[in-house]
């Protein structure tokens, strides 16, 4: 680990560590350090991203099987950390003077310390998936981001609507993780190795012919799918709108989301040899974007149009990928971030200055607020694809794709995809500003320059990398040496015609949906029902949520089902108990081919263990007398018991330290239960024996005691020092392996002194009979109603 | 009294937890006995102990109305089996206590079967009840003696 190696751990771990410095200083100034940490991190990031060799650390973790803690900034991981932490730069700033307004509306008193803390965890989680260059690391780090979302979304932990959306995104997002986990094991086992620098490197398609690879790739594809909200996972997105509105910027748009993307680009080389990989891509990519498109269009809340069209556009994100085109992809995603995060920034700006959150209460605001009338217009209508912007690129970027290798089943989705993005961006722009007012309800004040300026730094770079697309396709690309080649070649080849003929249609599908659409309408009988109103009811009888519901619905079903085996009955329990393992060993006793060889044994003396275990036995049972309360003497010895198990199974005696084990507990309980028949009161007498006798009877206890003691330990010496027979032991050795019995212990017991064995039984039965009748006839003197009541039920 | 005596329902779902892992483990003990450490003296005990875990997790009425009996059946069952596989073999002739084996084919290096598994299994029910009736005899005069 050399210089730039440290350099990289300190940059991710240091959100972490403002996390935590958070409460320690006042939230005012917690947000400006968090926004130069960040400013800070993109300028580490970009610095170390020039370093000669990719910075990298590693630190070891888990010795056994070789897993590391490891960091590796590749291009890859710098570009998504740059926009984590550009975009969370101008999302803090923004959000220190957007949240008391977001309190003030939900009529929260959480502290706003909180919230931050958990933005800045989010951004280490994030940085820590990017960065990670282990499976392991990466699996943990993917999951805190899980956490960390979920968290956020029940920001407002007093509604139930923002509850619900962080139990729905969790269920998914959570529930792939484990197929994510499943993946990366199989990867672990095939490769050999944890470091994913380390099999990516390897020559293309060693892991395409491996039996288990559909297996990864199923459970990869299915966690991307399941992050970046792609068909069937992708209605917890909009769901997930009940966020705080910096939140929905920094990780439902920029973020959180693209981390399914990022997840398919980082693990490419593997999958992209896999057959049925790329259509797979393609078909969802296409109709995730197609569909949620369409449901944009029906929707009137702001933030829930931008959250529709955000998974469009990682719809669209997955198909470039089906199409081969990684860098593209992207240069799509990065760009894509910037538009929408800036654009959910300008909805929380509009919610904020006019209370309203719904297009329909907006309109004419091009007279009061022309400012973030032009950053809405080059966000939003440059992320449809007119010219001038990143936009434009994009679109361009995804028609020069589908075009070259689509056929012309996706050449026409794509085209429906973008005049479908066009009509509801600009029913967006449109309905804010440019409509007939409304009678809004109008806060006096105008909107705070601080909360102005992270969506027009974003609309800037925006407008920046479209006029001058070299540098856009610079900042957005794995590698400097091969950027993307974006230029409009003259004469146009059809597919940019294609783009430029999408913008038109999309305008006048727009202005169609405008002035008629809503007067179409749907025959039901007695109503007629706005296009609308029927595509949000279609959407809510069979859309994603619908579907989450129905899936939740199928769960407690399964639990209904698995809890009738529940019957409560231990006859049923033990048959089942008894019939698994007997068929499972029926099945598979004969492939199992022996019994593993033991671990050398080690033959040194027990040593340092042996002496603390005695120190610990000598200690408790000092312990045991100076100890008031019975039951903590009772406690005590059972202590000593266990101990001196231990000391057994040090000895490498396994039988003796377990039947001491079990004897110690149900010695330690039985006179637990013992003290139980002791009433109260003279418990509490019992225990303060000095106030009863005189000092001179406690003097011949003690003195009595002491004597016992040491004659016991005498006998035990001499019991020790008794000469024994060493040939004993060889002898049942002998005799073991003649009989062909591999456990001696057990040999002894039930064969060689199988009469010994025979005749404790019997004592052990004959002394429990005689405690029997003993207690019986205890009982029998006590007051007579209930003890008569409970023999006799015991009788029968 | 006995309303308010009822244990919490962290100590209740835990016995149901852990009982059936302690059983399966009594059970495992004595069988895997031929070749690994274990006989039915200690796995008896720990099902007498399980099922005592089961007394204070649901109460004795409950655990009885499942397995009525449970304590005697050990017992003598275990008993039964123990003095009758000593004394079977008188009648045909043998030893006292004489051990019978057969080694079944199945995996690599066969399967052995002998009767001193059987002969384990009287140890562990006469353990297992005896156990069991003795925490019922002392724990079951706890609950009437308390007003």
């Amino acid at each position: 680990m050399d210089a730039t190696g440290i350099g990289l751990l300190l940059t991710i771990s240091a959100p972490l560590a403002l996390t935590f410095l958070l409460r320690l200083v006042p939230t005012a100034w917690g947000v400006r350090l968090a926004v130069v940490l960040l400013l800070g991190q993109l300028a580490s990031f970009t610095w170390l991203g020039t370093a000669a060799i990719e910075p990298t650390v590693s630190l070891p973790w888990i010795g056994a099987w070789d897993v590391r803690l490891a960091f590796r900034l590749d291009p890859l991981a710098r570009i998504f950390s740059q926009l984590a932490c550009a975009i969370g730069a101008l999302v803090f700033a923004y959000a220190g003077g957007y949240m008391p307004h977001e309190h003030h509306k939900h009529g929260s008193h959480r502290p706003l310390r909180v919230f931050f803390q958990l933005l800045l965890f989010f951004v280490f989680s994030m940085l820590g998936v990017v960065c990670a260059d282990d499976l392991l690391t990466l699996y943990v780090f993917w999951e805190l981001v899980t956490v960390a979302s979920f968290l956020l979304i029940a920001y407002h932990l007093r509604e139930e609507e923002a509850r619900a959306a962080a139990l729905h995104s969790l269920t998914i997002t959570g529930g792939s993780g484990l197929f994510f986990f499943v993946s990366l094991v199989v990867l672990l086992l095939e490769g050999g190795s944890s470091s994913i620098h380390e099999l990516l490197s390897r020559p293309a398609g060693w892991f395409a012919s491996s039996p288990l690879a559909p297996l990864f790739a199923f459970g990869l594809l299915f966690t991307a799918f399941a992050k970046s909200v792609q068909i069937p996972f992708y209605g917890w997105l909009p769901d997930a709108m009940a966020a705080p509105t910096p939140v929905s910027a920094l990780l439902h748009s920029a973020t959180l989301v693209a981390t399914g993307v990022f997840l398919l680009a980082r693990f490419f080389p593997l999958l992209f040899a896999l057959p049925n990989f790329e259509p797979a891509l393609v078909v969802v990519g296409a109709a995730t974007a197609l569909v949620s498109g369409g449901i944009a269009l029906a929707r009137t809340r702001m933030k829930e149009m931008l959250a529709w069209s955000t998974v469009s556009y990682h719809g669209q994100a997955v198909l470039l990928l089906g199409l081969g085109a990684e860098r593209a992809a992207i240069y799509f995603i990065a760009f894509h971030a910037v538009s929408k995060a800036g654009l959910f920034l300008v909805a929380g700006s509009l919610s904020y200055t006019t209370g309203a959150d719904d297009i329909r209460q907006l309109g004419g605001l091009w007279r009061t607020h022309p400012i973030l009338m032009v950053l809405t217009g080059i966000l939003a209508l440059g992320l449809a694809g007119f010219p001038f912007t990143a936009g434009f690129w994009m679109k361009e970027l995804l028609f020069h794709e589908v075009f070259a290798k689509g056929g012309d089943g996706i050449v026409a989705t794509a085209m429906a995809i973008a005049i479908l993005s066009v009509a509801y961006l600009t029913r967006f722009f449109w309905s804010i500003f440019l409509s007939r007012p409304h009678e809004a309800p109008s806060r006096p004040e105008g909107v705070p320059s601080a909360i102005l300026l992270a969506p027009a730094t974003l609309a800037v770079l925006f407008l920046v990398a479209g006029l001058w697309p070299g540098l856009g396709a610079r900042l957005a690309n794995p590698l400097p040496a091969d950027a993307l080649e974006l230029e409009v070649p003259w004469p146009w080849p059809p597919y940019v015609y294609a783009g430029v003929f999408c913008l038109p249609i999309g305008l006048v599908a727009f202005g169609w949906m405008q002035t008629r659409w809503n007067r179409l309408g749907v025959w039901v009988p007695g109503v007629v029902i706005s296009p609308t109103d029927a595509v949000r009811m279609a959407s809510r009888a069979v859309g994603p949520t619908r579907l989450f519901f129905g899936f939740l619905v199928l769960l407690e079903r399964l639990g209904e089902w698995s809890s009738r085996l529940q019957t409560g009955r231990l006859v049923h329990y033990v048959c089942f108990l008894i019939l698994v393992p007997v068929v499972a060993g029926i099945v598979f006793l004969p492939q199992v081919g022996g019994l593993p060889e033991p671990p050398p044994v080690d033959d040194r003396s027990p040593g340092v263990a042996f002496v603390a275990l005695t120190t610990a036995i000598a200690t408790l049972a000092i312990a045991s007398i100076v100890v008031r309360r019975h039951v903590s003497a009772i406690i005590v010895v059972g202590g000593v018991g266990f101990l001196l198990s231990l000391l057994f199974a040090l000895l490498r005696a396994p039988d003796i330290a377990f039947v001491q084990m079990v004897v110690e507990t149900g010695t330690a309980l039985l006179l637990l239960a013992a003290l139980g028949r002791i009433p109260n009161r003279l418990r509490a007498h019992l225990r303060r024996p000095e106030a009863r006798r005189g000092r001179a009877a406690t003097w011949a206890i003690v003195l009595g005691s002491s004597f016992l003691g040491v004659l016991l330990g005498l006998a035990l010496f001499a019991v020790l020092r008794y000469p024994t027979d060493p040939t004993l032991g060889r002898s049942f050795y002998a005799l073991s392996e003649r009989e062909g019995v591999e456990a001696v212990v057990k040999g002894i017991l039930a064969d060689f002194r199988a009469m010994d064995t025979f005749g404790e039984v019997a004592v052990f039965a004959a002394s429990v009979l005689g405690a029997v009748l003993l207690l019986g006839k205890r009982a029998e003197r006590r007051p007579p109603e209930p003890s008569e009541e409970e023999e006799s039920r015991e009788e029968r | 009294m006995r309303g308010t005596n009822l244990p919490s329902d962290i100590i209740r779902i835990s016995a149901r937890l852990i009982f059936p892992v302690l059983l399966l483990f009594s059970f495992a003990h004595v069988v895997n006995a031929e070749t690994q450490p274990g006989e039915g003296f200690s796995g008896g005990l720990l099902l007498g102990l399980s099922i005592v875990l089961l007394y204070v997790g649901l109460g004795v009425e409950e655990v009885d109305r499942g397995m009525p009996r449970l304590a005697r059946f050990g017992l003598t069952s275990g008993l039964s089996i123990c003095v009758s596989l000593a004394a079977l073999p008188l009648l045909v002739g043998d030893d006292f206590l004489q051990v019978y084996g057969v080694v079944l084919p199945l995996g690599d290096s066969g399967f052995s079967l002998s009767s001193t598994l059987l002969f384990e299994v009287g140890i562990f029910l006469v353990l297992a009840g005896g156990t069991l009736e003795l925490f019922r005899r002392i724990g079951l005069g706890r609950e009437e003696e308390s007003p």
